[in-house]
């Protein structure tokens, strides 16, 4: 795997522990998912679990509802398991069911939103962001809250954009990597980020002159 | 380039995701210019802080609320058959354990009782006549002689005529 972008510690660790054994292991759990063994789900869960609540809370930006699409997200692996071919990896498989059913979960609280009475906010598709603690450029800046700026602006990016930019950023994977969850080709992923990164700039703007 | 378009393209030069060409265009510009080098500096301390975001962690339930939505009839009897395979490995360690545990239980208890029939006290007469009732039955008397064909008999017969 291939690192050229700033990911955290953390994460580092976690991707490059996954070697080539760990993907024939993953491989090795799906088979017996398919025959309803419940060992080897519990298995992929404790592999994954992390991976799954993180991406899910980065696009949602609620630990609650992280926590519940989650147990949809390994739900929806348990089901769908059988038709898992191996022509992708699980990683792959599991980061674009974590990604659509949160942002089918946006899409769904957008029409809640909609269609409720006492709505005055202008919610898009993107998260709530009460992860967020300010958003005054008057703040004093530390290096969370820096960050904090930057997942606000991401999460205002268009869909596309979102899950390239978040993808890289946090999860830190390659455009190939990328590609692959959004079935897209390469290209499509770097001009994603191309414009997504154009985007961020005039979002970041206003917070660089209290830098 | 003028410096407003290197501006908005800092964040890709920052991620080295633009062509060699242009990527060097907007370094030899930075060196000429303080007001973009500055920029870039601000820039970067914004987009380069390591994702110092909060990582989460599931809480120690989720498990058990996903097991319990799983499928029923994969969830019961599968569910134990997979917990048996799982335990395999430690099958043998855990039985010799209980059947070690049973041998000193049952060796603990035994030792209690009396082992002279005549010490016996009224209260365990019952022990005493069932112990005897099997010496009668068993026709186990030490005092019997050996039955001259069995391998006793014959061992003791050499014995005597060595003598
Ligand atoms: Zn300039």
């Amino acid at each position: 795997m291939f690192f050229s972008f700033p990911v955290s510690n953390e994460k580092r660790e976690q991707q490059s522990s996954y070697s080539e054994e760990e993907s024939v292991q993953d491989y090795e759990l799906i088979e017996k998912i398919k025959t309803g063994n419940g060992i080897a789900f519990q298995e992929l869960f404790e592999r994954y679990k992390k991976l799954v609540i993180n991406v899910c809370f980065r696009l949602v930006g609620n630990k609650d509802e992280a926590e519940d699409l989650t147990q949809d997200v390994f739900l929806a692996i348990f089901r769908s398991a059988q038709h898992f071919n191996h022509r992708s990896k699980v990683s792959t498989w599991i980061y674009r069911i974590a990604i659509n059913l949160s942002l089918n979960h946006l899409r769904r609280k957008k029409y809640r939103h909609w269609f409720s009475l006492d709505d005055t906010s202008t919610c898009n598709e993107s998260a709530d962001l009460d992860l967020v603690s300010s958003d005054c450029p008057e703040h004093d800046f530390d290096k969370q809250e820096q960050e904090k700026i930057v997942l606000k602006a991401i999460n205002q990016l268009p869909a596309d954009q979102r899950i390239a930019v978040m993808l890289q950023r946090y999860e830190g994977l390659s455009c190939q990597e990328i590609a692959a969850i959004a079935e897209c080709s390469v290209g499509a992923v770097q001009a994603r980020l191309h414009r997504a990164k154009k985007n961020l700039y005039q979002k970041l703007l206003p917070y660089l002159k209290e830098i | 380039m003028s410096c407003q378009k290197i501006k908005k393209q800092l964040l890709l030069f920052l991620d080295n995701e633009l062509p060699e060409a242009q990527h060097q265009e907007i370094r030899q510009h930075l060196a000429g210019c303080p007001d973009c080098s500055k920029h870039l500096k601000q820039l970067t301390k914004i987009w380069d802080a390591p994702a110092a975001i909060e990582i989460l962690e599931p809480s120690a339930h989720l498990w058990r609320r996903i097991a319990s939505k799983l499928p029923a009839s994969k969830n019961r009897w599968d569910l134990l058959a997979d917990l048996w395979q799982s335990m395999r490995g430690f099958a043998v360690p855990v039985a010799a354990t209980v059947i070690i545990l049973i041998g000193i239980l049952t060796g603990a208890y035994l030792g209690t009782l009396p082992s002279d029939p005549d010490s016996a006290i009224s209260g365990q007469a019952p022990l005493v006549a069932a112990k005897e009732a099997f010496i009668k039955t068993s026709h186990l008397d030490a005092f019997d002689d050996l039955p001259p064909a069995s391998i006793g008999g014959i061992y003791l017969s050499m014995e005597t005529n060595q003598q």
